[in-house]
């Protein structure tokens, strides 16, 4: 809003908006002629609702927004440099280019945002849109921000500098990182984010995580035992039992165990100890399998220093409900910015997964 | 014997409450009587406004502090406030119920007896509740700008703050004064989106969805407060005339 009005205009203006039977905050501007993607810079927009907003490319910089609800809300390219993000639902928004730049994100609900796999059953293309510029600085706050998923978040920079102190993804998301960023960020992550952060501080949150995830799992198999749960998808190469499951003490012990294919499991973490191949296991969104994995490759986090350069492949993966599973490989490669580096092997095995989609129909109709 | 001269500006603050900004500007006449040292009082604070349609309490965010010479100059080594970018200011703070927690991990791997174990375990403890004074972050101030338009920007560094709350003294910086006449304006400028309302009397109600609230109050800020702080929130003024470094407009403290 650039022009003043008279007086009589802004009482005008004021009158039509009482009088106004819509809660839409784009409707509401309009009405007093303010521009929600231009004027709203450093407002007070505590608990707003912006759901399934088009706000591409909005300023918001320095604004308030603790506890809005941005959910499916389209954010490309916003400018959100210093904005209070606590506590706002983010589920579904896009953040593809916005300038986070010192903005708090504290408690914010970010579960499946960010874009791509949102849906679990969305199939990986080559249209996947891997690439997201998604600019933090050393002021991003990302205390207990919940859930991560589905995106990496690689674009934390090209160099370990420009990983924010104290920053506190889910194990999860910070492995999406180790699997595609340079060995020597690996320490970084170790050092500054998953000893200072993850154990400190989000304990509470792997707790629900584990739990959810045991019972979307125990639906999806169907086994009528809440403390199993199966991984790797079709191939259920790797079978976990939690053997102690205490809230008090909030002690999580759980064994992984081969069911069906012990040779083909042996040969896995062989391979995770032995080669420079790494295996996360990838399975439910947002599941217990991930933290398992996670905490594997904790364990591993030496050898895959003293490697020098590896390799991840994701095996099984969210398509439990489509009996199937898939492979995917990334290179251990220098980090550029925004954009994942896929080895070949990946395109390949796309093309089995296409192949099998292919004959699966035919097979469940059998 | 150190002769020192204390100059006063004149000052022109227009929303004292919400910005009281001072200069103190004195030079040491054995010295250097052409080099003049500038150091601030800015206190910021809430101010209330009557609106044709009700009354508010508002404060700043941020703003910026431009200084305009006039045969003179301020260069940046002589800069005060840019070497804390934060500028804390005491409060206190409470600290109770508070929990640590802590979380460790161990793996094993596979062996041809057992299969591969992980186990996370965490503990807590309870910290006894206290009061504290703490320094707390609340304002950041950069710098910018040439010798001769040196500007401070302040902004609001802590986001759980609503506005800028509190007083700050310190060195601002050199000038050296290169010719007469010679003279200083300092002017601190907001925009609308530095502008925050921090209570309303009679504009809305509670029954107001956070959405009305929200946009009600952008339009008050630009259409009925922002008119009237434009130009400035304060301004300062300061001379010296061409035959005398003595003679100065304002006065002499």
């Amino acid at each position: 809003m650039t022009d003043s009005i008279s007086l009589d205009e802004v009482m005008s203006r004021i009158q039509s908006f009482r009088e106004a039977d819509t809660d839409d905050l784009e409707e509401l501007s309009e009405l007093l002629g303010l521009d929600l993607l231009k004027d709203y810079a450093g407002a007070d927009l505590r608990e707003v609702d912006l759901s399934y907003k088009k706000l591409e490319g909005a300023d918001f910089s320095y604004s308030d927004l603790q506890g809005a609800n941005l959910s499916h809300s389209n954010l490309r390219g916003a400018n959100l440099e210093g904005a209070n993000l606590s506590k706002a639902n983010l589920t579904h928004a896009d953040l593809t280019d916005a300038d986070l730049s010192s903005a708090n994100l504290t408690e914010a609900i970010l579960t499946n945002t960010l874009g791509v796999e949102q849906d679990s059953n969305q199939e990986i293309s080559e249209d996947t849109n891997w690439d997201i510029d998604f600019d933090i600085d050393f002021n991003t706050n990302f205390s207990d921000v919940k859930i991560v998923t589905r995106k990496p978040l690689e674009q934390a920079g090209t160099s370990p500098e420009s990983l924010p102190i104290g920053i506190s993804f889910l194990p999860r998301r910070i492995f999406g990182e180790i699997i595609v960023t340079s060995v020597e960020l690996v320490e970084i992550i170790k050092e500054k984010v998953f000893s200072q952060s993850y154990f400190l501080n989000i304990s509470a949150r792997v707790w629900n995580v584990f739990s959810d995830s045991l019972r979307r799992i125990s639906q999806a198999f169907s086994t009528g035992d809440d403390d199993s749960l199966s991984i790797l998808g079709r191939e259920r190469l790797l079978t976990g039992k939690i053997l102690s499951f205490d809230r008090e003490s909030k002690v999580i012990q759980f064994q992984i165990q081969s069911e069906r294919d012990e040779d083909g499991l042996n040969q896995i973490f062989a391979t995770m100890k032995e080669g420079n191949n790494f295996v996360i296991l990838d399975a439910c969104q947002g599941g217990v399998d991930n933290t398992v994995a996670e905490i594997l490759l904790s364990g591993l986090h030496q050898e895959i220093l003293d490697k020098g350069s590896f390799e991840i492949t994701f095996i099984g993966g969210n398509r439990l409900g489509r009996s199937r599973s898939r492979r995917r490989s990334f290179k251990s490669q220098p980090l550029i910015r925004g954009q994942r580096i896929i080895s070949s092997q990946v395109k390949e095995d796309r093309q089995i997964a296409k192949n099998n989609e292919e004959v699966t129909p035919s097979q469940n109709r059998e | 014997m150190q002769i020192c001269q204390n100059y006063k500006p004149k000052a022109d603050n227009k929303r004292p409450d919400c910005l009281y900004l001072d200069l103190q500007i004195s030079a040491d006449a054995n010295e250097n009587p052409n080099r003049l040292t500038l150091n601030i009082t800015i206190n910021f604070n809430e101010q209330e406004e009557i609106l044709p349609l009700g009354k508010i309490k508002f404060g700043i965010r941020g703003g910026e502090l431009r200084l305009k010479l006039s045969n003179g100059s301020a260069p940046y080594p002589s800069r005060g406030l840019i070497h804390q970018l934060e500028l804390a200011i005491p409060q206190e703070i409470s600290i109770s119920n508070g929990y640590e927690k802590s979380l460790g991990g161990e793996i094993s791997f596979p062996t041809p007896e057992k299969g591969s174990t992980a186990k996370l375990s965490g503990s807590g403890k309870s910290t006894t509740a206290k009061t504290e004074k703490s320094m707390i972050p609340l304002c950041q101030v950069s710098t910018k700008g040439d010798d001769s338009e040196p500007a401070w920007v302040f902004r609001l560094r802590n986001l759980g703050e609503e506005v800028l709350i509190g007083t700050l003294q310190d060195h601002l910086c050199e000038v050296l004064i290169e010719g007469k006449p010679f003279k200083l304006e300092a002017v601190f400028r907001v925009s609308g989106k530095e502008v925050w309302i921090t209570d309303s009397y009679g504009l809305w109600t509670n029954a107001d969805s956070r959405n009305r609230s929200a946009a009600l109050g952008r339009f008050l800020v630009f259409q009925l407060l922002m008119p009237r702080l434009e130009n400035y929130l304060s301004c300062l003024d300061f001379s010296l005339d061409s035959h005398d470094s003595a003679s100065v407009i304002g006065d002499v403290a």
